[in-house]
């Protein structure tokens, strides 16, 4: 009899201690994803020692066209928190399932800021009322002012995931913001020098940029790597005619026969990237030398 | 002793109708009773049990019994909504996160879950096969729902009409099977289970159509106005999510006033969900919170009265059996005075006489005891299921 009670105390004891084992399996370290380069630096800057922070867009692949594969959204509802940019800029977020609480739109506080796109479609079909499918422009990390604000959403988010280091990360986000805003200084010190100039911009993603520095221009829709159609050319001398000191402002490094056709038309050209996408520099850096090739072409 | 027993199962043998339902009769009467309370008792601690595992519960205004059965079982027809923003209420303060439900659609008899990825980790559902929902249009399935329906990942399931009457209606959605969930012995077996935004779009809030901007739209578009088209109600609209069409499914106003039919708080703790409760009862007047334990409770209680009147009813209804068949083994007896004398008159002692007469009588009530306790058994492993099957169909 003693040996059946012995026995039914080992079992017992292997049982709760498997339970235990599982219960501690299933913490692991944290994962942070962030949807693009600016958010990946932001959340890196302040929480690089709390979590594994990820950025699954490859590089070269512009975050605001990427759409997650299943695997990658297995990965994100594993994720303890998601960085998004808000403004529509996930266009696959309505496609896919995840927790709504791991979500954190980093443009929420500041959503009447956003500006909406011109030109939507709107339609209607059937008994349901008119809507569109249109929505604001994304790439709000351009107004230094507004990825202040989406560092601050961020700096929240983890502080009230991690309560413990809440006073690190404020720290840490005052420094960031610091550093944000000197970037926000040297831009508008850049941008003055501008004033008067014609501005083109090659694609529209530089609707924040304008309004933040003053700087409105007309956007076409040239992509860097592929040669303008004889069209597009065409459309722009009838744009510039008649306008002098015209600047053209790109994502990134243009063809070489196009800087030759833009040079011959007497069209100056500067590179200012957003840095949606993962490149070998930090994005910080990536602003600062946006920032000197401003003041080398312009000055 | 062989020479009774031989005499004996002869006896049987010769009236073996009446002893049939003799055995029949008291099998009823030993099995019913301790069968009852068997079922109520398992069905009781299922109850409890989901219960426990589901503390609180926050729906809209109403019947708090018709939340708790909806919430936790998914039996109720076209329930009541709560909007979504009212989860980020909850997450707002601060006390615990929140999982949304939506069970008001079914495919083929099976409730349609719209949850969040956390539902399942929160139910500790594992997967028999294939892998949570990813996208929107996918679905996995209870382990019920997939052996019933003979469905497996890479299959469909379809969503059906609330009213067949309704033609002018949402169109049914024919969904992808992506994963099926071991069986849980629970509700959950019984469900299909999709993204709360895949429930919108089976509602008609979310929907993908033709591009109305693209040339082979053009027999559809009625006028064009600036930047507004107006199309025909021709205009195709997808009933299955694909990877070619997904990305022109769209959803109409703000998500924040979707309905839900019920958000399962997760409490971080007893002091949280003690405070959680108190926010809703003091400061929300529009939507209720429950804690299921003691809703279930209640319900029991009126399951175990029922219960004992039922008891109370099969014991009196033994007892008459059990003089019902004293009086036949007493008649049996007189009946047989003639067999006795004649047993007597070939050499049979008095003893070896009553002793046949009691190994009879014996043998019958071993043989209702027998089956008695086989039926038990088989009641205790497969009466919940049973009474499941016949209240389901």
């Amino acid at each position: 009899m003693n040996y059946v009670i012995v026995l039914l105390i080992v079992l017992i004891s292997a049982c709760s201690k498997e339970e235990t084992e599982n219960q501690t399996a299933v913490v692991g370290a944290a994962e942070i994803i962030a949807v693009n380069y600016p958010l990946y630096y932001f959340t890196t800057e302040l929480a690089v020692d709390l979590a594994t922070i990820t950025l699954l867009v490859p590089g070269g692949v512009d975050p605001a066209e990427w759409t997650p594969n299943v695997d990658e959204i297995l990965r994100l509802q594993q994720a303890d928190l998601v960085i998004l940019n808000g403004a529509g800029y996930s266009r696959w977020l309505n496609h896919v399932s995840l927790t709504e609480s791991k979500l954190i739109d980093t443009t929420a506080t500041v959503s009447s800021e956003l500006i909406p796109l011109d030109q939507q479609t709107t339609h209607s079909h059937g008994p349901q009322a008119v809507h569109s499918h249109g929505g604001y422009a994304s790439t709000t990390w351009m107004d230094l002012a507004l990825a202040q604000s989406q560092v601050q959403s961020i700096a929240r988010a983890l502080a009230e995931t991690w309560p413990g280091h809440a006073d690190v990360i404020n720290q840490r986000k005052t420094l960031l913001l610091n550093k944000l805003n000197e970037l926000d200084k040297s831009y508008k010190r850049q941008v003055e020098q501008l004033t008067g100039r014609t501005v083109f911009y090659s694609h529209p993603v530089y609707q924040y940029f304008e309004r933040r520095y003053q700087l409105p221009g007309f956007s076409l829709h040239w992509e860097p790597d592929e040669q303008p159609s004889e069209k597009q050319w065409g459309e722009l001398e009838r744009q510039v005619a008649n306008k002098s000191d015209v600047l053209l402002i790109w994502e990134d490094s243009p063809l070489e026969t196009t800087l030759q056709r833009l040079n011959r038309m007497k069209i100056q050209t500067v590179v200012i990237t957003p840095a949606a996408a993962k490149s070998g520099n930090t994005w910080y850096e990536e602003q600062l030398r946006n920032i000197d090739k401003l003041n080398a072409c312009c000055s | 002793m062989n020479d009774l027993f031989y005499l004996s199962w002869q006896y049987i043998r010769h009236h073996k109708n009446k002893l049939l339902i003799l055995i029949f009769a008291i099998t009823l009467v030993i099995w019913l009773p301790i069968a009852i309370k068997s079922v109520v008792d398992q069905t009781a601690a299922q109850l409890l049990d989901r219960a426990n595992n589901t503390p609180l519960v926050i729906g809209a205004p109403g019947s708090p019994l018709e939340l708790a059965l909806g919430s936790l079982y998914f039996r109720t027809q076209t329930p009541a909504t709560l909007t979504f923003d009212e989860l980020n209420n909850v997450e707002a303060t601060g006390y615990a996160s929140a999982i949304p439900l939506y069970y008001r659609f079914n495919a083929q008899g099976h409730p349609i879950v719209g949850t969040n990825p956390e539902y399942l980790k929160y139910r500790q559902l594992q997967f028999a096969k294939g892998r949570p929902v990813a996208l929107l249009g996918e679905a996995v399935l209870g382990a019920d729902v997939a052996r019933k329906l003979n469905l497996t990942v890479g299959d469909f399931v379809v969503s059906s009409p609330e009213n067949v009457f309704d033609i002018s209606g949402v169109y049914p959605l024919k969904m992808t099977v992506v994963g099926i969930l071991k069986p849980a012995f629970s509700p959950d077996d019984q469900a299909v289970f999709v993204d709360i935004k895949t429930s919108w779009v089976i509602q008609g809030l979310g929907h993908g159509h033709q591009d109305l901007n693209n040339e082979s739209a053009i027999g559809q578009v009625l006028k064009k106005d600036g930047s507004n088209i107006v199309a025909n109600a021709s205009v195709v609209q997808y009933n299955e999510i694909t990877p070619e069409n997904i990305a022109s499914f769209h959803f109409h106003g703000d998500y924040s006033q979707y309905p839900v039919s019920a958000i399962i708080p997760v409490a971080r703790n007893k002091k949280s969900a003690a405070l959680l409760i108190g926010h809703y009862r003091e400061d929300r007047e529009s939507v209720q919170i429950l804690r299921s334990e003691r809703v279930i409770a209640e319900l029991l209680d009126t399951v175990v009265t029922v219960r004992n009147y039922i008891f109370i009813g099969i014991t009196a209804v033994g007892l008459a059996t059990c003089v019902i068949a004293l009086l036949v083994f007493l008649l049996s007896l007189r009946l047989r005075h003639g067999e006795r004398f004649t047993l007597a008159r070939i050499g049979a002692s008095q003893w070896q006489i009553y002793l046949l007469m009691a190994t009879e009588i014996s043998s019958v009530l071993l043989v209702s005891a027998c089956l008695s306790i086989l039926l038990v058994l088989a009641t205790q492993r497969f009466g919940i299921q049973v009474l499941q099957q016949l209240i389901l169909t």
